[in-house]
């Protein structure tokens, strides 16, 4: 009985996000709403700006560089819970 | 004089960055604290309270700049909104850091002297470092404008969040946090997706860039923005723990070590409370449910949770699992709040955040005092308790008497106003939930406080180390006085905090 | 029905990544074995990041570094960045889930989230 109703449970959802993707800007069409000025700055004066050629390095080193301090974070507390919770009793 | 120059320059440098400093001084002060030798029992504890203090000087400041001069954006590395990420300190966010660290410090203060008697020497140093990177990214999830940055910060909370369970290890514990972490991830993978989309439909991640694009993108695009908003609620009622996805809250109140537990009923759930009021009022705005009632959803959902969370909490016979069933009753008021789409209701949703975090971390400290001196968990062996602890016991009734909302206590304002925000709002219905609420909340909390100071002592049920009940230090007397005093304070004069939520509560509702 | 079809032809990644969401959902959903839930929950994680790493993709896109001599189109970086990001996380999340699990299986010699449940509510 719990498996049907998971199941029916998950068709619903998959069957909404079917749906979501059928209604979702094409994939690849250079006038997606994602395709704006934001992404033609880095583009364009990334290199400039920044002095890193790879762009995708100049945003997570610059541009973005507060996510990438929170992601060495992630990192740091992670390390600090396993030790933690591997030195409790 | 040279040196009087620099000085000050030192000074408005650290001013002028004080949004990014709230966050980056309890980071760094965890980075130190992890340094520290594992000898000592109050050095990472003093670390923990110096930062404690820094972030105080730093959310007066942003008080005081908010309120003279409008709300902050801060550009962090200099990159201007859409490319870089951007701060933005508003009446919320200053209210929610006063809430957050004026708690938070009451709590270190009281886990100086609790914490050794909790939890292995060793690992002082680590739980601290846990406890300064949550706090940080509460923080930080108050003040930030952008959503991918929101979801990092949601990471390190959880981590930090499920490590202050996990460090007092023992099978609970353990399994608590592991329940914890997996739900809270499902909840944080949901609202990355919902992020995913809401990026694809506007191209931004800055909630105000969404915000301006989401007109055109909810006529577009209906069916995309509507599941990302399910996911948005998916995710935040799982990390708020509203009714039918609490399941995790119980075992991870009840089980960790009492500060732990008071800062994660206090404060934790709050956050992602606020942050789903963000997300509800500036990303999709009030008119957007008129026509899909996401706020009756919330109003049902929140009705459900307060009544059952009461009904739960009297089951129960352990102090703390019956503190954390009542906090999912408490988290069902600040989302009848919202749920309201009322401005009264609002105010009385947002100020219930403050008065809570208030006096849910005040019960939690005072049945972690009396678990400290007496070793007493189960509420039947707590009658004539008061007569050894007139102080834990006080502020126990003091908060008992807050949650039940008695007038001249701090819970009596906000459900005043959530009452009337009910009536305002035309829905009398859930005047009727907030009634009996306080009443079933007068049934379980009411006996415990007049039992611990007139209840017979039943010599059946003495534990035998109930004779040598230990004096309750300075350092954990201290937070309970100061919160209980607060709590009657706020009940008197609730004017302070009404000024930043009706501010908040005017930009939402023009 | 043609239409729809279509359109999940036009968008197979996204397609692709929603599957691959719900795979890891029915996974946490069903297993009880601990470890086979994370991992339903990394499969979910990197549904999500296939998703935002497909949003970037441009007809005809080149890697985003950039050479200013010759006139190309380059996709967009941002959502790669992101993802990178947002990989580590999901690392540092499983790591420390993992952790946990060695604990448990510590003190319950299995990592079944059912039989777990047994020996807890069994009589000490």
């Amino acid at each position: 009985m719990r498996r049907i109703l998971t199941f029916a449970f998950l068709a619903v959802i998959g069957f909404v996000l079917v749906l979501t993707v059928a209604e979702m800007p094409t994939y690849g069409d250079p006038s997606n709403p994602v395709h704006n000025e934001v992404a033609a700055r880095y583009l364009e004066q990334g290199t400039t700006e920044t002095g890193a050629p790879n762009t995708i390095s100049a945003i997570i080193t610059d541009y973005r560089a507060f996510d990438t301090l929170g992601e060495a974070t992630v990192l740091f507390t992670a390390i600090a819970a396993v030790v933690v919770c591997l030195k409790s009793r | 004089m040279s040196s009087l120059l620099d000085t000050f320059g030192v000074l408005s440098v650290f001013f002028w960055n004080a949004p990014v400093l709230v966050v980056l001084v309890l980071w760094i002060t965890a980075c130190l604290t992890a340094l520290l030798p594992s000898k000592g029992t109050w050095l990472p504890g003093g670390f923990a309270l110096a930062a404690h203090f820094l972030a105080l000087i730093l959310t007066g400041y942003l008080a005081w700049a908010v309120l003279s001069y409008g709300e902050i954006r801060y550009a962090l590395g200099g990159w201007l909104a859409p490319w870089g990420i951007e701060f933005l300190v508003t009446r919320l966010s200053v209210f929610m850091l006063i809430t957050i660290f004026s708690v938070s410090t009451l709590i270190v203060i009281y886990s100086l002297a609790d914490l050794p008697h909790d939890i292995e020497t060793h690992l002082l140093g680590g739980y601290y470092t846990l406890y300064l990177l949550l706090v940080g990214s509460l923080a930080g999830l108050c003040v930030t404008n952008d959503l991918f940055n929101m979801f990092v910060l949601m990471e390190v909370a959880a981590i930090g969040a499920c490590g202050i369970i996990a460090v007092k290890g023992g099978p609970e514990c353990t399994e608590a946090s592991l329940k914890y972490m997996i739900l809270s991830c499902l909840g944080t993978a949901g609202i990355l997706l919902a992020t995913a989309l809401l990026y694809k439909l506007t191209g931004h991640l800055n909630i105000d860039y969404i915000a301006a694009g989401m007109g055109t993108a909810v006529v577009r695009y209906p069916i995309n923005s509507m599941v990302a908003l399910a996911l948005f609620s998916v995710g935040f009622i799982v990390k708020a723990a509203l009714f039918p996805l609490h399941v995790w809250l119980p075992d991870a109140h009840s089980s960790a070590p009492s500060p732990s537990s008071a800062v994660l009923s206090g404060l934790v759930i709050k956050v992602y409370a606020v942050l789903y009021l963000r997300i509800l009022v500036h990303v999709y705005t009030p008119a957007v449910f008129k026509i899909v009632p996401v706020n009756e959803l919330i109003l049902i959902l929140a009705s459900i949770s307060i009544i059952v969370g009461s009904l739960y909490a009297m089951a129960q016979t352990d102090i703390k699992r019956m503190l954390a069933y009542s906090s999912i009753a408490q988290i069902g008021y600040v989302f009848l709040g919202i749920g309201l789409m009322h401005p009264t209701g609002l105010t009385g949703g947002l100020l219930h955040i403050f008065n809570h975090a208030m006096m849910k971390s005040m019960l939690f400290l005072s049945a972690g005092a009396v678990i400290y001196c007496t070793g007493i968990r189960s509420i039947k062996d707590m009658k004539g308790i008061g007569l050894q602890m007139p102080l834990a016991m006080s502020a126990f009734t003091v908060g008992a008497m807050a949650m039940v909302g008695i007038p001249a206590t701090n819970g009596f304002i906000s459900k005043l106003y959530l009452a009337m925000g009910t009536l305002e709002a035309g829905r009398p219905v859930y005047l009727g939930v907030i009634l009996m609420s306080s009443l079933l909340n007068g049934i379980y909390y009411l006996p415990i406080a007049i039992g611990a100071f007139f209840g017979q002592q039943d010599p059946e049920s003495w534990p035998a180390n109930r004779g040598d009940c230990k004096r309750l230090p300075l350092s954990m007397a201290l937070p309970l006085i100061i919160l209980a005093v607060g709590c009657l304070f706020f009940g008197i004069f609730p004017r302070h905090m009404l000024v930043l939520i009706e501010g908040t509560v005017a930009t939402i509702f023009p | 029905m043609m239409l729809l079809l279509n359109a999940l032809y036009n968008n197979v990644f996204y397609f692709a990544s929603v599957v691959l969401f719900v795979i890891g959902f029915y996974t946490m959903l069903v297993r009880s074995n601990l470890i086979k839930k994370l991992i339903g929950l990394n499969i979910m994680e990197t549904g999500v990041f296939l998703l935002f790493v497909s949003l970037g993709y441009v007809e005809g896109g080149m890697p985003p570094i950039v050479d200013h001599a010759n006139d190309v189109v380059y996709v967009n970086p941002l959502p790669t960045a992101l993802i990178l990001t947002g990989i580590v996380v999901a690392v540092s999340v499983t790591a420390f889930s993992l952790a946990l699990c060695v604990k448990l299986y510590r003190y319950y010699g299995t990592l079944d989230a059912d039989e777990i449940m047994q020996l807890r509510s069994a009589p000490k």
